[in-house]
């Protein structure tokens, strides 16, 4: 925990939710001018959502629908299970 | 695009075989990247993405239309992966080898044929560094974190996907990103 108050904590999840009210955004911000472990831990929060957002594009491969496309089944059977 | 893919499904419905190309071709990305996220593994997850199409084929008829196709598409995928993962756990340790680091091949392939600014290097290797990172969280954090973060989705999507009440999201999104954040932090220091 970076910090005491769990209700910080909570204020933080909910900015990086997007659910913080202006109130509340403000509160923290207060909070964090004095508070070094809610900052770290609130822009550390913010870089690790920032890098997976940024993640490198991966794409299917080559003739991936092609290769669906011959695994089907021939005839399409109405009751197959589901497994 | 929605009616575009309703009309699409209705088609292979009412069995159009070709029309199911089109919904391939749609969300045949999105599904392999997703399978690639959950796995670390480009030819699992290849496996993975086409069984999760042939799938929904067969069981189109089973698609009500009360949510999103790909919601529906999503949830066979991430089922698929999440048996694939159970599986696997015997011979599988936290500390072994991940198989993610077989992405850190394939950018150092590209990296060979062209060398790269030292910074972009840096950057890879930090994103390299963040899927071995995923690759270790449980995966009901994972995938959780997944839907979220890579595939974008709203809460209430992810609720449908993965069948679990919007709290429960919640909290495993936080969970996950916590344990992340944990980690990173652990590379960060030793560097």
């Amino acid at each position: 925990m970076s910090c005491e108050s769990e209700e910080y904590m909570d204020l933080i999840d909910k900015a990086l939710d997007g659910e913080i009210t202006a109130e509340e955004q403000a509160e923290l911000d207060r909070h964090m001018e004095s508070c070094e472990n809610c900052r770290e831990h609130y822009h550390a929060l913010k870089e690790i959502i920032f890098e997976m957002k940024e993640a490198s594009p991966v794409v299917a491969p080559a003739h991936f629908t092609e290769n669906v496309m011959k695994m089907l089944p021939e005839v399409k059977k109405r009751s197959m299970p589901a497994q | 695009m929605e009616s575009l893919i309703n009309s699409l499904v209705t088609q292979v419905k009412s069995g159009n075989r070709e029309a199911f190309e089109g919904l391939v071709e749609i969300y045949k990305d999105k599904i392999y990247r997703l399978c690639y996220r959950m796995v670390g593994d480009r030819h699992e997850a290849e496996d993975l993405a086409q069984e999760a199409f042939v799938r929904a084929f067969v069981n189109i008829d089973k698609y009500s239309g009360s949510y999103k196709f790909s919601t529906w598409l999503y949830r066979i995928a991430t089922n698929l992966c999440i048996d694939r993962l159970r599986k696997r756990k015997p011979d599988y340790s936290m500390d072994a080898e991940i198989p993610g680091t077989e992405g850190a091949t394939l950018y150092s392939q590209v990296a060979d044929a062209d060398p790269l600014p030292e910074e972009e290097v840096e950057e890879r290797e930090k994103r390299d560094h963040l899927q071995q990172e995923i690759m270790k969280l449980p995966e009901k954090y994972r995938t959780a974190i997944l839907l979220k973060y890579i595939e974008d989705m709203s809460l209430e999507e992810i609720s449908s996907v993965m069948d679990l009440p919007v709290p429960t999201v919640k909290t495993r999104i936080h969970r996950g990103r916590e344990a992340l954040k944990k980690a990173y932090k652990k590379v960060a220091k030793s560097r």
